[in-house]
This record gives structure tokens, sequence and C-alpha cells, in this order.
């Protein structure tokens, strides 16, 4: 039975049928090339809102996609087993590519700096309402993978977060 | 329908043809009559029409229409011309209908040549030739007589009614279609089912190539056969010819790369490989899952943090421990290795980095340094220089 043409996948026959497969798998493909394009930068942690500029920036006029399309494909991207998935931090939505990092306490401190940009350890914890100890925890975690950067230049130091650089810019 | 007299088909003088239609129904308002199929004949001063069985035609004076409009045709139906009418005078001849509630009489036209019958007709009335002839029928005097124009509360009103029906029209023509496919799918399934079971009776009869084709075809339909299911399992055999695939295009890659790769980068290295039918995420890893067990030089491993990677089966792992380690003790004085040092120092993607120091952390040949700084790595020298 080595006549290839008989192993056809099931699902495979209803996506060509309805034409939906390959358009999901290659804007996969080219979410995880972004991710890894820019993890160096903001720890694996990317805004939607970046990613679709990006994405939609190398793709023709008639062939622009959207939020929900990028939702869709990273959704099926978890399986693989590269921390890919999408949270939803207060008003938008990011796309993590860090396989198990981020509790609670981290998502929300994140909630927060996109709000207000940068935050300091009080700052933070009036906001929060949390000890200085636990802000300082989360925040320490966060900058060790690249999420956090520390500007030692502020007195106190102040934390801001690459993965909001553009929403800065576009607030400005 | 009350508006058009029994004549023959004779033209009066001073009348001549300007056009004619075949394949024309009459509707009394919007009701279809039994006048079809008929040939419509445009003077320039009536409109005649006659079915050719019959020696009889009807007419209809051009003067009494007010109004024409046209509606476009879709799969059931034919464009129709709607002409509005006004009230015929008491001297007309008899015609088929005594009196109808409707001032409005379509015309629909079976085999086309709508748009250019309306054309002339317009033509025809614009030009009021019956005016100059002396004819029987009085002229009514309306000042908009024949316009076309869609003016009027009336005309606006007819526009929206009509869209609105079209819309109607197109939505349950939407759902017939839709419920003449799944009426075909069920029979298509039936049959099938019918098929395999008789294979399934008589399965000494039917050669064997024969019914792993047609189990085949099932398969790629997507129709369960329960036969199929028990000689190969929910789609195995597809991974497995998948995972062939894979362990062929990817070998070198992996090799070049460390002997390690993500599955992440598997997925789309055999993507933009292949350009069309692309693979989903389950597929790839399905076929990971399964190349061990067809000894394949690639096989799946998942670390604890569950990332999950393709490596060559011969990996070494104590010289992978080693270039770690070597990397370790070369950094050991300035600050220690983190996963970002590692990757950059070894090409290598940030996660597997991270994996290779945890591992090394595991066999106690590392240690971590965990500060505000991030999470560096030293080599462990608690049992060599304790």
């Amino acid at each position: 039975m080595s006549n290839t043409s008989y192993f056809v996948n099931i699902s495979g026959f209803w996506c060509e049928m309805l034409g939906v497969g390959d358009f999901y798998y290659e804007l996969g493909v080219q979410i995880v090339e972004l991710c890894v394009a820019t993890s160096h930068r903001n720890g694996g942690v990317i805004s939607l809102d970046e990613v679709l500029s990006k994405l939609n920036h190398r793709r023709r006029p008639d062939n622009q996609v959207s939020g929900d399309d990028v939702v869709r494909a990273v959704k099926k991207l978890r399986i693989l087993g590269s921390g890919m998935e999408v949270v939803a931090t207060g008003s938008s939505q990011f796309i993590y590519s860090i396989p198990g990092e981020l509790s609670m306490d981290h998502t929300t401190l994140l909630q927060l700096a996109e709000k207000v940009g940068h935050v300091t350890v009080s700052s933070a914890a009036d906001d929060l309402g949390w000890t200085h100890e636990r802000v300082s925890r989360t925040l320490d975690h966060l900058m060790r993978i690249g999420v956090a950067w520390r500007d030692n230049q502020d007195r106190p130091p102040s934390f801001w977060f690459p993965a909001f650089f553009q929403q800065c810019r576009a607030a400005d | 329908m009350d508006r058009w007299y029994w004549c023959d088909a004779s033209l009066v003088s001073g009348e001549k043809v300007e056009t004619s239609a075949n394949g024309i129904r009459l509707y009394d308002g919007d009701k279809k009559t039994g006048y079809d199929d008929g040939h419509l004949v445009l003077t320039n001063q009536r409109m005649l029409w006659r079915h050719e069985s019959k020696s009889t035609s009807l007419g209809l004076h051009l003067s009494l229409i007010v109004l024409i409009e046209e509606e476009a045709g879709g799969f059931t139906s034919s464009p129709k011309l709607v002409l509005h009418l006004s009230q015929p005078p008491h001297t007309q001849s008899a015609g088929p209908v005594a009196s109808s509630p409707h001032s409005h009489i379509k015309l629909s036209f079976k085999h086309g040549g709508c748009s250019a019958f309306r054309q002339a007709l317009q033509k025809a009335i614009g030009e009021r030739q019956w005016e100059s002839v002396n004819t029987s029928i009085p002229l009514a005097s309306k000042g908009n007589q024949g316009r076309s124009a869609h003016t009027g509360i009336l005309g606006i009103e007819r526009a929206i009614q009509a869209k609105q029906k079209e819309t109607n029209q197109n939505i349950s023509r939407a759902f017939e279609d839709l419920k003449n496919l799944m009426g075909l799918a069920k029979d298509m399934v039936l049959l099938s089912r019918n098929i395999s079971n008789k294979i399934r009776e008589h399965s000494g009869e039917v050669s064997s190539d024969d019914t792993v084709q047609f189990r085949s075809y099932l398969l790629s339909l997507g129709i369960d056969d329960p036969v199929t299911r028990d000689t190969y399992g929910s789609a195995n055999e597809y991974h497995h010819h998948l995972a062939r695939e894979l362990a062929k295009a990817l070998e070198q890659s992996v090799e070049e790369a460390g002997g390690v790769m993500l599955l992440s980068e598997v997925y789309c290295r055999i993507n933009r490989a292949r350009g069309l039918e692309l693979l989903s995420p389950e597929d790839v890893l399905n076929a990971c899952q399964v190349m061990k067990k067809l000894a394949l030089p690639l096989i799946m491993h998942t670390f604890e943090s569950g990332v999950q990677v393709i490596q060559t089966a011969t990996l070494d792992q104590k010289k992978v421990m080693e270039a770690t380690m070597e990397v370790l003790n070369r950094h050991e004085m300035d600050g220690g290795v983190s996963a970002g040092d590692l990757a950059r120092e070894c090409g290598l993607p940030l996660l597997l980095a991270r994996e290779r120091l945890l591992q090394a952390e595991q066999c106690a040949e590392a240690v971590r340094d965990e500060s505000s700084e991030g999470l560096r790595f030293y080599p462990n020298l608690f049992f060599s220089r304790a």
C-alpha cells in the first residue's frame, strides 16, 4: 500500500471543502515566527495589536487578518507545547510564548502596567492594594524572564514593559 | 387583467410592429394567469399577446400604461416587467377578464429579452404615435404616462416591497440549497453503509484490493466505516505516514540545530516546506508522537515543564551536558550564565537554552542564582571544591 493518495486525513478533507485549514495553519506559522523574532525584546509577551500591525503590514491589502483570526490560530498552536496562548489583560489581549511562567499575580500586575505604562514598587502597591514585598517579588520574576525592565536612573527605580511600548507610542 | 381585450392579430392603419418577444406569461397583479408561453408583439400603439395554438390575440393599448418597472429574475423566476395601468375606458371591447382588483399587470420573460422590450416599450409610449392617428380608444390625460422613472410614493413603495420579497426569496432559496445538500449527503451515507455491510458479509468474494480501496475512499470522505476503524485505528495510518515524512524532511536540520528542535519550529519548517496542504498543529503533534514507535531517526521528548521537542534518536545527552557545562565554566567568574546568554552563545532558541540549564541543575552539575538580575546558572562547585 505504497500509494500515498490513499492517505487523506479526514479533517483535512473537510478543511479543504470549507477552505479554512491552510489559512489558519499559515497564519500560525507567521505568528510563531513573529514571536520568536521579538521575544528577545519583550520576553515572550507581545500585544495582539502589535501582532496584527506587523502581520498585516506584510500581507496584501485584500488579505488582511483580524484579531479574531489571530486568536483562533494561536489557540490551535497551544498543543505544540511552546506555551503559546492568548491572555486578556484589561482592555486588550496578549500573545504569550513562554510556557507556564506567569501566575495570576503576574497577569494582574501586567494589567495594571498596561493601563499606566510604567510602575514603581510603591505605585503598584497602592494601586493593587498589595504589600511592597509582593509587588517586588512579582516584578522580580517579570524582570527575570525579560517582560519587565528596570530603570535604575529613576529615584525610586521605575519598571517598564516592552510589550506595551507600542501602545505608549500610540497614546502619544 | 381587465385592460386586455380580445382581438385578432391584424394591425390597424398606422400601426407598425416595433419588436416582439417569446415565452411571455401574463400576470394579473402578482398572480400568474393561464396565459403562458405566448408571443408578445409591441406595436407603436398596442401590445398584442398570442399563444401559437390560438387564433385570437389579447391586446392592450399603450395609452393605459402609467408606469413601467422591471423586476430582476432569480434562480426560479424570470425577469418581469410590471406595468401599472389606468382604468380602461367603457368603450373598450370585451376581454378575458371582466374586472380585476389589480391595477397592474406583469409580463414574465422566460426566454429573456426583458430589458430590450422595456426600452422599446418606453420609446413607443414616449412617442405616443396613437395620438396622431384616429384610434378607437380615447386618450387618458395623465401627464406622466409611460414615464418609467421611479417617481412618486407608489413607485417607492413598490420598490421597497419588491426588494423585501426578493430578499425573502433569496433567503429561502439559500436554505433550499442547503436542504438539498443535506438530503444528498444522507443518501450518500446510507448508500455507503449498505455497500460496506455487503462487503463485510461477502468478504470472501470481493478482492482485498478493492475492499481496501473502497475503505480508503470512505475514510477520505469522513464516513465512519467500522471496518476501517478496526483495522487502522482512528486516522493512525495517516500520522504514521506523516511521521516518516517529517523525519525525512527534518533530520538534517535537527542535526544542524544541535540535535534538538522545538515542536513549534518543526511545525513552522514543515509547513513552510510544504507550501500547500498545510498540516494542523494536531497532526504535527500526533505524527511526532508515533515517531519512536516507528524507529525513526528522530523522536519526540517532553520536558518536565511541558516543553515539547524533536531530537535525534542518537542524541548523546552527555555531549549536550558537556557543551552546557563548558559555557558555564567559561563564565563562572563573570556573572554566570542566563538562558539568554546560553541561547546566544550556542545559537539555541530561548526555551531550549532554559531547558538545558534546568537539566544541568537536575543532574547537579549546575546551580542557580535567582535575583532581581534574573535567573543565572553557575557550575556546581559544592562537590568538586568543597
